[in-house]
């Protein structure tokens, strides 16, 4: 192969890619911080209802994101299970969101664990990338007015204690 | 918690169920490694051999730790930029991981690259790779990383964190590099290999360029998915 084939060939591949590259542009923001006011969000769930920030006002709400391929989410669900049962009565509301994943992976692990809190795939990332989660599982608490009280980023089941005093921070 | 605790958490979690998620770069850089190795097999002498592996995996080890941890440190105002076109970057990335991968696959048929395949040039591309896999990696959170993210994303403890995250980055790759030269080492003079070393150096390259395709289309979400979720 000569060298100006060579260069031919890279430059088609390279075009190629350029153009393949036009789907998957994105814009991130760094994470959330603490203080913060949370973003509104629109969150297709899992048996097709859509859930957004606004209709959690005036409740404390914990939004978790996860990934069926990430140990750290598995050995977080069960906790958050436990969890939710715990304070499903009171003003809190949990919600997953599926990150970097496939949808219909995503849906498998929230069937799996039978997780009994609303679950919804974030299409693209795209509230991961509005809230600056970049790795799951990475868990906000937000309080009744929309203000981020902790982002918890890891398994949230090596900090039981913390995630109680964390509640009560957000009702 | 210290620098070396820090390297300590790193390294060791290459060596556990965390290396689940390092699958999102390890089997590429071990592409890259073996791929540039058995490009130069033919051509130098054992001795040298290891000086041209040696150092690339220096350079890999502060691309990647640098740019991981200014990642992990999203408190800075020097990380924000990088944070906010993360998508673009990963593009470019890929793009970069493409080009590394065609070097590979024609090193040995093109006079020109045989003639600039030296120990610099590889250096260079290992710095690149570094810096590459650092900002197409997105780590699940080990306990250890959990305690550095939490003062990285903050604005009042983000200098910390940064210092945490970077020996943290450091120790997964002083623990991938261990065991690229170690397989090379063990496998790399077996007559098997060195029988088909051209074939499994196009496997490399291809291994990258399947890599790059995937960061440029966005496709990774996908890998990990179902190649890190099998493997789970």
């Amino acid at each position: 192969m000569n060298l100006i084939n060579c260069y031919k060939n890279c430059c088609a591949i390279f075009s190629l890619l350029v153009f393949l590259s036009g789907c998957s542009e994105e814009i991130s923001r760094p994470l959330l911080q603490v203080g913060e006011k949370a973003l509104p969000f629109t969150l297709e769930l899992i048996d097709g209802k859509q859930s957004n920030l606004e209709q959690y006002a005036g409740k404390g709400l914990v939004i978790t994101f996860m990934s069926s391929w990430c140990p750290c989410s598995n050995e977080s669900m069960p906790f958050m299970k436990q969890a939710y049962s715990k304070h499903k009565n009171d003003q809190i509301v949990f919600l997953m969101v599926g990150i970097q994943n496939s949808r219909s992976k995503f849906e498998e692990f929230v069937e799996k664990w039978g997780v009994p809190f609303p679950a919804g795939y974030d299409k693209g990332d795209r509230i991961a990338k509005d809230y600056g989660v970049s790795s799951p599982p990475t868990t906000f608490f937000i309080d009744k007015n929309g203000i981020v009280k902790r982002a918890f980023y890891g398994n949230i089941a090596k900090k039981p204690d913390e995630f109680q005093q964390w509640l009560k921070e957000i009702l | 918690m210290g620098g070396g605790a820090a390297v300590w958490g790193g390294f060791s979690s290459f060596f556990s169920i965390w290396q689940v998620c390092i699958l999102q770069i390890s089997p590429f850089f071990i592409a890259f490694i073996v791929g540039i190795y058995l490009a130069t097999v033919g051509k130098k002498a054992d001795p040298e051999i290891r000086r041209w592996l040696l150092i690339p995996c220096i350079t890999y080890g502060i691309g990647f730790s640098v740019f991981y941890s200014l990642l992990i440190a999203s408190g800075l105002n020097i990380s924000r930029p990088l944070i906010h076109n993360i998508g673009l970057l990963r593009v470019v990335s890929g793009i970069i991981i493409l080009f590394v991968g065609l070097y590979i696959l024609l090193v040995n048929r093109i006079s020109f690259l045989g003639k600039i395949h030296t120990p610099l040039l590889l250096s260079t591309l290992s710095l690149l790779i570094g810096v590459t896999f650092a900002l197409v990696y997105s780590p699940c959170i080990t306990p250890m990383l959990s305690d550095i993210m939490g003062i990285a994303s903050q604005r009042n403890t983000a200098v910390e964190g940064w210092y945490m995250a970077f020996w943290y980055g450091l120790g997964v790759s002083i623990a991938l590099c261990m065991t690229s030269v170690a397989l090379i080492l063990f496998a790399g003079r077996q007559e098997i290999v060195l029988r088909n070393a051209n074939l499994i150096k196009n496997i490399c390259g291809i291994i990258l360029l399947i890599l790059a395709v995937m960061n440029i289309t966005g496709l990774m979400r996908h890998y990990k998915a179902f190649v890190l979720g099998f493997v789970l």
